[in-house]
């Protein structure tokens, strides 16, 4: 009666689904543009799911496909011409290197809705605006009367209490 | 701690106002120093999470991931969607455009009709029946009590609740998260019901038209016209049962329901409690207390672990008592029957009705019987008065003499017995 997975492709459905916020992560810190890293993770799904017979599902499944991902990274990289690049191919190597392979992202997910909600109302207010798809940091000073520069050092004030906030969450000192 | 050159820097990455000077210096104190590299992470991981948390990255549903696309048009239409969105933000600017709009408010206390709701804010509708229209077409009828949220474009949030959604052509994709998975509207109208078994979600799904994906730890599996499931946790994992404790999934369309006429006079009964020497306990969240008979809620509706209705016992006629809480003069019941969710195995045929004023003494007052309900009738299931001389009373005791079972199996099958959706109790 129940359905049970049957064909590898299947099963790899449900772990690409569970771990997109891991690899988003992984491929963002990376490639940091926001549309082009939406793009490789698109592609990278696509590339797990084909090569789902691939897998052994005894090795941890994050650590292949972060390998998949930083093939796709290096790939958009070829793609999107130097010009694109803020990171040295050295240096993205590094970062792929030293990226934890445990999958704490959907525990920083929930702390940071719980550090949302503690933030006063109009830092709140203007860290989701920012982040509102397709929002930009200039549009958003331009609509304040406000410089880029000095939006950008309220915005830095906010993100340096939601991290320690959230490092807060994750990890309670006792007490 | 004062933020340093790093955050400064990171933060200009973030915001896209990094200029080329600024970008060796990154990357410098980057590959210099493991310390800086750990703070980058630390901070790309927050900037990642709140990006996906804003949806843009969210669109990337497995589905569009499946449909492998040329990188021309792949680029063009992000290029198209990243115009649009630009377009909507920089007109409602700090006020980021809403998600859903309330297009109909029936019976509900505090949302409106054309009230805008907001995103990542918890909504919880307590009763009544509201319709949420989405930018895309998308239309969501939900039945309090019920709770969501609006997190990321074309998608509601659904932590419990009932609620019918339909697809138009345009509106692909829209989909509802739920504990148990994710249901995508692939064009068509289906029903969905969060519910609980007390520890664990259970959810119930039954297709009315066309298509939909369900994507849950299983795998995705499509459902198509007539099909239903229900998504539960067991010890072995999620599963996804296409029956449940051996009775099919029934999820009513909440679109074809009819709010029911307003009763004529004060309900006495309404929240009262009941009592029942015992009721239908199953696994899966289906428990039918005998409290869901004074809750106003009717038509077999609600959701696994909160269901409007109640049933006696397997096999058994049942009965259940009613407090009015003082000496009460009463001369009218009404009563609406139950075909337990359309599964049509239980419901009540013949009762006798008895009063008390101490809860040992019961007097009958009157007798009846109720009409099966037909389950493939649309609207809203009927209610038939029963009156009788006033009576002064502080119990109503309703006692099941016989019970309707389906007609399609054996004579001693355990699946029957007696139930109801609702008492109300008049004094005139």
């Amino acid at each position: 009666m129940s359905e049970q997975p049957r064909t590898p492709e299947e099963r790899m459905v449900g772990w690409i689904a569970s771990h997109q916020a891991a690899l988003h992560r992984f491929i963002l810190s990376l490639l940091p543009d926001r549309t082009l890293a939406a793009d490789v993770l698109q592609e990278t799904n696509l590339v797990l799911w084909r090569k789902a017979a691939d897998y052994d599902p005894e090795r941890p499944f994050l650590a292949w496909a972060f390998g998949v991902a930083r093939h796709q990274v290096m790939a958009a990289r070829r793609d999107a011409g130097r010009d694109r690049h803020v990171f040295s191919d050295k240096l993205v190597e590094l970062l792929a290197d030293e990226h934890p392979t445990d999958d704490s992202a959907a525990q920083l997910e929930e702390a940071l809705e719980c550090c949302l909600n503690k933030l006063p109302g109009h830092q709140r207010e203007l860290i989701l605006a920012r982040y509102q798809p397709g929002a930009s940091v200039q549009e958003l000073a331009q609509a304040r009367s406000q410089s880029p520069g000095a939006l950008s050092v309220l915005l830095l004030r906010i993100r340096k209490v939601l991290e320690d906030c959230v490092d807060r969450q994750m990890n309670p000192t006792p007490s | 701690m004062k933020p340093d050159n790093l955050d400064l820097l990171i933060q200009s990455l973030f915001d896209g106002t990094l200029e080329a000077a600024d970008r060796e210096a990154l990357n410098r104190l980057l590959l210099e120093s493991s310390t800086a590299r750990a703070r980058y992470r630390r901070a790309s991981a927050l900037h990642a999470a709140l990006a996906r948390r804003a949806g843009c990255e969210s669109q990337d549903t497995l589905v569009s991931s499946f449909k492998p696309r040329s990188p021309f048009i792949r680029r063009l239409s992000a290029i198209a969607a990243v115009l649009v969105l630009s377009a909507v933000v920089s007109f409602f600017l700090l006020k980021p455009a809403p998600r859903a709009m309330i297009v109909r408010a029936t019976g509900t206390d505090s949302l409106i009709s054309g009230q805008s709701l907001q995103p990542h804010t918890q909504i919880d509708l307590a009763r009544g029946i509201i319709e949420l229209e989405f930018p895309s077409g998308a239309e969501v009828m939900l039945e309090g009590p019920c709770r969501f949220r609006l997190d990321q474009a074309e998608t509601l949030t659904v932590s419990h609740g009932r609620m019918s959604v339909h697809a138009p052509p345009g509106a692909q994709g829209f989909r509802v998260d739920t504990p148990g998975g994710r249901f995508i509207d692939l064009g068509t109208r289906f029903g969905l019901a969060v519910g609980s078994d007390g520890t664990n979600p259970v959810v119930l799904t039954e297709v009315y038209e066309g298509e939909v994906e369900v994507q849950s730890a299983p795998g995705k599996t499509r459902l198509t016209k007539g099909e239903s499931r229900a998504l539960i946790q067991e010890q072995s994992g999620i599963q996804l049962l296409n029956a449940l404790d051996a009775e099919p999934i029934r999820v009513p369309n909440l679109a074809i329901q009819s709010p029911s006429a307003k009763e004529a006079g004060e309900n006495l009964a309404l929240g009262k409690p009941v009592s029942s020497p015992g009721y239908c306990i199953r696994p899966h969240g289906s428990v039918f207390p005998p409290e869901n008979l004074t809750d106003g809620r009717l038509d077999d509706s609600g959701v696994p672990g909160d269901w409007s209705f109640w049933l006696a016992p397997d096999g058994e006629n049942g009965e259940f008592t009613v407090d009015l809480l003082a000496i009460t003069r009463i001369s009218r019941i009404a009563l609406q029957n139950t075909c337990n969710r359309r599964i049509d195995d239980r419901g009540t045929e013949s009762f006798i009705v008895l009063a008390s004023s101490d809860d040992v003494h019961y007097t009958p007052i009157c007798e009846g019987e109720l009409p099966r309900i037909n389950p493939g009738s649309a609207g809203s299931f009927p209610f038939h008065d029963f009156t009788f001389l006033p009576v002064e009373t502080r119990y109503v005791k309703v006692v099941v003499t016989s019970h309707y079972r389906s007609p399609l199996r054996p004579d001693d099958h355990p699946n029957q017995g007696g139930g109801l959706n609702e008492i109300r109790i008049f004094a005139e």
